[in-house]
C-alpha cells in the first residue's frame, strides 16, 4: 500500500486550502496525499489571516529554527511544505498590517510594495519570493523540497477567472462579485465544493490558467 | 500481545496496516476514521467468537451496520465484495478473515469467505470456509470451534481468547453514576461504565492484598482525585441520596477532605465526573479479570487537561502491572493527552489519523527524531498538535 504524501500548507486564508488541494490533485495524479493547514491556525490570539498571517508564521518559524526550513525538526513529519502567498501582496505595504511583529528582525524584511511589472507574472513572483525569504530569516528556503505557491492575483481570482485568464481587472471584479454574493460564512463551503469539482476534473486546473504553469512546474520539481 | 493489524475495505479504510504497542493513542479530526480502527478489531473479536452479527458486534461496542455502511464506498472506486481484517500476535499467532454480505439483500450475519488461524507452527484453520464441505454453515466461524481442541497455552488459543474478550468502552456519566442502566454489562465494568462500584471494590481488594506494589497503585489512583481523602464502596448511603434517585446495590462513597467530618461524604451521584472517569480507567487497566486488550473511545471526556495528562502518564505502568501483555487502544481529542505519553517508551505509541484527498483513512505512527525530542522542552506535543505539525487536525 502506498503511503500518502504529507503536505503542510501555510496559506493566507482557510478558503485557499480546498483550492490548493484541488491543484495538488491535478499536479499529482494518482498520488494520495494528506494536506494539513498549519496557518491560519484557529486560535485566539491567532497569527491572523491574509498575507500578514503568512508573514507572522514565517517570522515565528525563523525564530524557532536556523537553517534550511526543511530541516526544522518540528516539520519533520511532512514531506512537503507549501507557503502560499497571492501575488497581489506585491502591492501591499507593512503599514497596512498593524499587528505585525516589531522586533530587531523586522529591519531585515524585504521592501514592500514591489514595483509591478506583470506580465510576465514570473518576475513579480521572484521578487516576492525574495521578500518572503527575508521574513523567514534566519531560516532559509532550500532550492528543492520547499516550494512557494504564488498564484498571480488572488487565488480565488484565478478560479473565478477560469477560461479567461488574461485580465487581472476582470478577475478582481469577479472576485469582488463572488464575495458580495457569498458572505464569508459560506465561502469555505463554496471553495470546498469548487475544489471537489476540480478534483473530478483535475486536468482542467493547469489548463485553466496559463499563469499556473510556473506553479505546476515548481511543485513537480519540489516533489 | 497483538502486534500487526491489517484492515481492507472497511468503512473509510481502504487498506491499512499498523503496528500496535501497549498503549496506543489515536488522534485525528472528527470523522477521519479513528473509531473505525477500533471497530475493525471488534469485528475480528466477533469473528473469533464464531458469529459476526449485530448482537455479537454490539456486545463488543462495535456500531452495528449494514453492508452498505461497512463496505468502503469511495466515489469512482468499485465497492469491494468483502471486508477483511487480520491480526498477528507475539508469540507467533495470526488470525485473518474476510467476510461477505451482499449489499442489496443483507443477511443478519456475515458469511466467512476466508478464515485462517495459525499458531506459528501450523495452520489450525486455513483456506476458505466455502472450500470446505458444503454442509458447513458459512456464517459460523471454524476457528472458534477448533479452539476447544487447543491447549490453553497454545499461542493461537491465547490469541482467540484475547480477541473474544476485546471490547470498545465508551463511558458516559449517567452509567458511571449508577443512575442509568448499562446496555452492555460485563466484569469489571460495563462498556458505558456500569457496575463501577462493584468493579472498583474488587480492584481495591486485589490491590490491598498485593501490598506494597498494589497499595502504591491505589495511592496513585487516589492522588489523581485531589479533593478526595478516601473512596469506599458501601451498601449504606441512604442519608446521602434522595429517595427519587435510582441506585444499585453497591454505591461509591467519596470522602471530601475539605468538609466537616460528619458531613464530608458523597456518592457517585454527586461526585465530580472526573473522579468517576479516573476510577473507570483505573479499574479497566488494573482489575485482574479485565480484558487483556481493550479500547476506550474518547478517553479524555470530562477531564481537566492537567488531570488528563497525569492519568495518561500512568496508563502504561498500570497495564503492565496487571499483565505484561495487556494493551489499550484509545482515541482522544484533547491535546493534553499527548503531554502524558512517554514516547521514549517504545511500547507507548501515538498514531495520527487523517484522510487523504480521496477520503481514505490514513494512520501513521508518530516517531520522534532526536532533534525533535530535544525541542519538546519548548514545543510540547500538545502545542505541536495544535500548530498542525503532527497532522491529525481538521482544515477548518
Amino acid at each position: 500500500m502506498s503511503e500518502p504524501l504529507r503536505i503542510a500548507l501555510v496559506a493566507e486564508g482557510p478558503t485557499d486550502q480546498p483550492l490548493i488541494a484541488a491543484a495538488l490533485n491535478a499536479i499529482l495524479p494518482g498520488q494520495p496525499f494528506v494536506l494539513t493547514q498549519l496557518q491560519p491556525e484557529p486560535t485566539y490570539p491567532q497569527l491572523g489571516t491574509g498575507w500578514g498571517g503568512v508573514l507572522k508564521w514565517c517570522h515565528t518559524a525563523g525564530a524557532r529554527h536556523t537553517g534550511p526550513i526543511d530541516s526544522d525538526p518540528t516539520l519533520e513529519l511532512y514531506d512537503l511544505l507549501i507557503i502560499h502567498l497571492d501575488l497581489d501582496v506585491c502591492g501591499k505595504q507593512y503599514a497596512d498590517y498593524p499587528q505585525l511583529p516589531d522586533d530587531e528582525r523586522r529591519a531585515n524584511w524585504g521592501a514592500l510594495p514591489i514595483h509591478y511589472c506583470c506580465p510576465p507574472a514570473s518576475t513579480d513572483a521572484d521578487k516576492l519570493a525574495s521578500v518572503l525569504q527575508t521574513w523567514l530569516t534566519p531560516a532559509t528556503i532550500p532550492p528543492i523540497r520547499t516550494h512557494r505557491a504564488m498564484p498571480a492575483g488572488a487565488i480565488i481570482g484565478n478560479l473565478a477567472g477560469r477560461g479567461d485568464p488574461a485580465g487581472r481587472t476582470r478577475s478582481a471584479m469577479r472576485r469582488a462579485r463572488l464575495r458580495v454574493q457569498h458572505p464569508a460564512g459560506n465561502m469555505a463551503l463554496r471553495t470546498r465544493a469548487q475544489g471537489t469539482q476540480d478534483q473530478e476534473n483535475p486536468a482542467g486546473i493547469p489548463e485553466a490558467c496559463t499563469r499556473n504553469s510556473r506553479t505546476v512546474e515548481r511543485h513537480q520539481t519540489a516533489l | 500481545m497483538l502486534r500487526t493489524l491489517t484492515i481492507q475495505g472497511f468503512k473509510s479504510i481502504a487498506n491499512l496496516e499498523l503496528e500496535l504497542g501497549r498503549v496506543n493513542c489515536f488522534i485525528g479530526a472528527n470523522g477521519v476514521g479513528k473509531s473505525n480502527v477500533l471497530e475493525a478489531l471488534g469485528i475480528l473479536g466477533a469473528a473469533a467468537s464464531g458469529v459476526v452479527d449485530d448482537e455479537s458486534l454490539l456486545r463488543r461496542g462495535v456500531r452495528a451496520g449494514t453492508p452498505r455502511l461497512y463496505k468502503t464506498s469511495f466515489a469512482g472506486l468499485r465497492t469491494p465484495p468483502h471486508i477483511s481484517m487480520g491480526i498477528t500476535a507475539s508469540p507467533h499467532a495470526a488470525y485473518r478473515i474476510s467476510l461477505l454480505n451482499p449489499l442489496d439483500a443483507p443477511e443478519p450475519a456475515w458469511a466467512y469467505k476466508t478464515e485462517t488461524l495459525n499458531d506459528g507452527e501450523r495452520d489450525i484453520v486455513s483456506a476458505g470456509v466455502r472450500s470446505q464441505a458444503k454442509s458447513l454453515n458459512p456464517k459460523a466461524g471454524l476457528a472458534a470451534l477448533k479452539r476447544v481442541e487447543l491447549a490453553e497455552d497454545n499461542p493461537a488459543a491465547q490469541l482467540m481468547q484475547t480477541l473474544q474478550d476485546y471490547a470498545i468502552y465508551c463511558p458516559n456519566t449517567p452509567a458511571l453514576r449508577g443512575i442509568a442502566p448499562d446496555p452492555q454489562t460485563r466484569a469489571p465494568v460495563g462498556l458505558n461504565g456500569g457496575r463501577l462500584a462493584e468493579g472498583f471494590a474488587d480492584l481495591q481488594r486485589a490491590l490491598h492484598a498485593d501490598n506494597p506494589p498494589g497499595e502504591a497503585m491505589l495511592d496513585d489512583i487516589l492522588t489523581l482525585i485531589d479533593w478526595v481523602d478516601e473512596v469506599e464502596v458501601s451498601q449504606h448511603a441512604s442519608t446521602l441520596l434522595s429517595n427519587q434517585v435510582p441506585r444499585g446495590k453497591w454505591m461509591l462513597k467519596f470522602t471530601d477532605r475539605f468538609m466537616n467530618a460528619n458531613r464530608n461524604t458523597l456518592t457517585a451521584y454527586d461526585a465530580s465526573e472526573g473522579a468517576l472517569y479516573i476510577l473507570f480507567c483505573a479499574t479497566l487497566c488494573l482489575a485482574e479479570y479485565g480484558p487483556k486488550v481493550f479500547a476506550i473511545d474518547n478517553l479524555d471526556q470530562a477531564l481537566n487537561p492537567r488531570l488528563l495528562s497525569r492519568l495518561v502518564s500512568h496508563l502504561a505502568a498500570w497495564l503492565e502491572h496487571r499483565d505484561p501483555d495487556q494493551q489499550l487502544l484509545f482515541t482522544a481529542h484533547n491535546p493534553a493527552v499527548l503531554d502524558g505519553l512517554d514516547l521514549n517508551d517504545p511500547e507507548v505509541r501515538l498514531f495520527a489519523v487523517d484522510r487523504t484527498q480521496q477520503g481514505h483513512t490514513s494512520v501513521r505512527r508518530i516517531v520522534l527524531s532526536e532533534p525533535l525530542r530535544q525541542l519538546l522542552h519548548n514545543y510540547p506535543l500538545s502545542r505541536l498538535w495544535m500548530m498542525g505539525h503532527l497532522g491529525a487536525v481538521p482544515n477548518v
